[in-house]
């Protein structure tokens, strides 16, 4: 599929061919760079950086070219622009998280066709583990909540935090199966309603689970939950001062958790990445696909049907158990009201707009709809009010700013937006942004010319004639 | 010797339906055989009692020595019986090579750590089942380069012969085809009977259809059972079927059986 011809080459990329447009490219990477250091404040120059990662994975050059690009962007280029303003780092983790999540959704919906409303669960699973074992809450098991006091020292040292990583994706995995198991004979909308119901029993038991034996702390949750252990080096106050320096603002402690949680998210997401393309282009992703489009002929033809739904529930899981780990000891605090049925739905929301079962769809979807969830809407909502407080009118009217009505912040509309959005999608665009090969061919049919029937028989002796 | 596929007294209920009712069946290998009947007789639930969609209520069913009733269609297939369906059930959405390679599931043997770490011997399987895929699929008489395309897109004599490379990938024993030559033209048909031969005397698989044009009936099979209401109430050569009053009776009616049978006498 490398070897595209131009015939078959979006505008787009016919626009970025050749020399000329790889040094677009890097013009346009290294002009939004320079634009951030300029106004690094600016919602227009952040969404410039995001395009531009966008340009460069829809580039028609060699693999590694990408490769290069998109890595010094990812890995060298953001972090250094996130010392200007910390909040990139806090996006970009952000949406690594969220793509990381979505790509694991994607292999149980996309890939399996299992419709999970609750995958959040398994999130939900990974963060509560580490939280009760990378703080305090060993010790107030008996205490009700919102009584005891903070201890300097915890249970488990900071640098469990590893090792648990790999116990919360083993942990969800484990969850994923004693979902799958009563799941398995349901198909469509019964298992939607199942997965639904599941989602929210964690959750209730996130949120009751503080007596008689304090686990969760209930609604209250948990804190403070420890984050892993920096090499020395990156702590000290001269490595902060160096920082700073370039900078030209102070750079704390926090700050530098910022950066290293972003490199955490960004590596697990490549891993995830890694892992759904393998998987996908396998014995097991084409089991998945068949009992996704027909599971009785899959099943005669000799797909074990449940051992395949479990491994897509399983995987799927595991992927959100990591993050779970990292997204507690990230806030340092859990509580239920992360795991909500809306967060499930965020969640399937990216899955569906980038395209179902396309990798590359869904890890665009999660930055589209993170970039809305916190970023867009909100930064709206602050330069309206910020116009408010003047003495400016609205354009073309005598209406002054003041009299707006804070009824109008964008932010308040944020589902409504999504909802907007999932329409036009759906009318205008079913497969997704960057839909996968089989959703375009099955959603957007093109009529085929029928090959002629030349029958040609017995040409080719199969190999496996039986002996009598 | 004992035959490949053996039924004895199968019975299948649904409520208080008998949809089949005490089948005793049995098909010797490297055999063709024939299960005919009115529609609704039963002879799909039959297939599928067989390649353990349904468990029968009662009786046995015995494969290639061991007793499969009660085990999982998969576990059926990968003993060595494969299926084709009445109403095609292609993977539609999938590539016809595709569509052959998950026939291929029981014989490959890639294994999901191979395939996250792209071992040798992942990639070698990987190949050799999509190299047996397209092979099969130049077996059954499909024009080259038709692998890239996706199922649903092909007309419908293609399509069978897509679902019959898919069965084979599976290097089945016994082939179970139920109503395989269904809304083809003549030509197709008579191409369609050549391929089933050709299982049979090319490849070794005993091949049992469920047929309702007559002539592809007579003309192909050695052995035939028919089916009425759940019960089967005749069995032998085409010949012998033929000329069975209670076959003439299932299909045309008592009265009209009759007829025949005085106007012939009257010859």
């Amino acid at each position: 599929m490398s070897a595209q011809s131009s015939a078959q080459l979006s505008p787009i990329q016919r626009m970025l061919k050749g020399p000329l447009g790889l040094i677009l490219v890097f013009a346009i990477s290294v002009g939004a760079s320079y634009l951030f250091v300029l106004s690094p404040r600016s919602l227009i120059v952040r969404l410039l950086l995001l395009g531009s990662l966008l340009l460069i994975y829809y580039m028609p050059q060699k693999g590694w070219i990408k490769l290069l690009f998109g890595g010094v962007m990812l890995l060298i280029v953001l972090p250094y622009l996130g010392l200007f303003n910390p909040f990139l780092m806090e996006l970009g983790f952000q949406i690594a998280a969220f793509a990381t999540l979505a790509l694991g959704l994607n292999i149980v919906v996309g890939f399996a066709g299992l419709l999970d409303l609750g995958y959040v669960a398994f999130f939900a699973v990974g963060a509560y583990l580490w939280a009760f074992f990378g703080s305090q809450q060993i010790w107030h098991m008996d205490e009700p909540p919102g009584t005891f006091t903070i201890y300097p020292t915890f249970p488990f040292p900071a640098w469990w935090f590893w090792p648990f990583l790999i116990v919360g994706i083993i942990a969800a995995a484990i969850t994923g199966i004693m979902l799958g198991f009563p799941v398995l004979r349901l198909r469509g909308d019964y298992l939607a309603i199942v997965t639904l119901g599941f989602g929210e029993v964690i959750r209730v038991l996130a949120n009751n689970l503080d007596k008689p034996i304090n686990l969760t702390n209930g609604p209250q949750g948990i804190t403070p939950i420890q984050r892993p252990p920096l090499p020395a080096y990156f702590t000290s106050q001269e490595f902060l001062n160096q920082l700073s320096d370039i900078a030209g603002r102070p750079i704390s402690l926090n700050d530098i958790y910022g950066f290293f949680f972003y490199f955490v998210a960004i590596v697990v997401l490549i891993i995830a990445i890694f892992l759904a393309r393998r998987l996908d282009n396998s014995k097991l992703g084409r089991s998945w696909t068949a009992i996704r489009e027909d599971d009785v002929a899959a099943v005669a033809m000799g797909v074990p049907l449940r051992r395949t739904k479990l491994t897509a529930f399983a995987i799927g899981a595991s992927f959100s158990g990591a993050m779970g780990v990292i997204y507690a000891a990230n806030r340092t605090f859990v509580s239920p009201e992360t795991f909500s049925l809306t967060a499930s739905i965020s969640i399937l929301v990216m899955v569906i707009l980038g395209g179902l079962g396309s990798i590359p769809g869904v890890v665009l979807g999660a930055a589209i709809v993170t970039l809305l969830n916190i970023d867009f809407l909100q930064t709206l909502s602050l330069q309206l009010s910020s116009l408010r407080q003047g003495s400016g009118f609205i354009p073309l009217t005598s209406i002054p700013w003041s009299s707006l009505p804070t009824q109008l912040d964008p932010a308040r509309y944020q589902r409504l937006f999504f909802g907007l959005l999932l329409v036009v999608m759906m009318i205008f665009r079913p497969e997704g942004i960057i839909p996968s090969q089989r959703q375009r061919l099955e959603l957007h049919e093109e009529p085929v010319d029928e090959p002629e029937g030349a029958v040609i028989e017995g040409e080719i002796e199969p190999d496996h004639k039986l002996e009598n | 010797m004992a035959p490949l596929l053996d039924l004895q007294g199968v019975t299948k209920r649904f409520g208080g339906l008998i949809a089949v009712n005490n089948v005793n069946l049995a098909v010797d290998k490297g055999t063709i055989t024939s299960v005919i009947g009115p529609n609704g007789a039963g002879k799909t639930t039959i297939f599928n009692t067989i390649t353990g969609i349904y468990k029968p209520d009662e009786g046995d069913v015995h494969f290639d020595g061991q007793t499969i009733a009660g085990k999982r269609p998969d576990q059926i297939t990968a003993l060595g019986m494969c299926r084709t369906f009445q109403n095609i059930r292609l993977f539609h959405n999938m590539t016809v090579l595709e569509n052959v390679m998950v026939g291929g599931h029981t014989q490959s043997k890639s294994t999901v750590l191979g395939a996250v770490l792209r071992t040798r011997s992942f990639k070698n399987s990987e190949e050799e089942t999509r190299q047996e895929a397209s092979r099969l699929l130049r077996f059954v008489g499909l024009p080259a380069g038709l692998g890239d395309q996706i199922a649903k897109n092909l007309p419908y004599g293609q399509q069978r012969r897509i679902e019959i490379a898919r069965a084979l990938a599976s290097k089945p024993k016994l082939i179970l085809l139920d109503e395989p030559t269904a809304g083809m033209n003549p030509q197709e048909t008579e191409s369609a009977i050549r391929l089933f031969r050709k299982l049979r005397d090319d490849l070794g698989i005993t091949v049992v259809l469920i047929e309702h044009d007559m002539k592809v009936v007579m003309g192909i099979s050695e052995y035939i059972s028919v089916i009425d209401y759940g019960q089967k109430i005749a069995e032998g050569t085409p010949d012998q079927v033929r000329k069975n009053q209670r076959v003439i009776e299932a299909y045309l009616g008592r009265s009209a059986a009759a007829e025949i049978a005085a106007h012939e006498g009257a010859n």
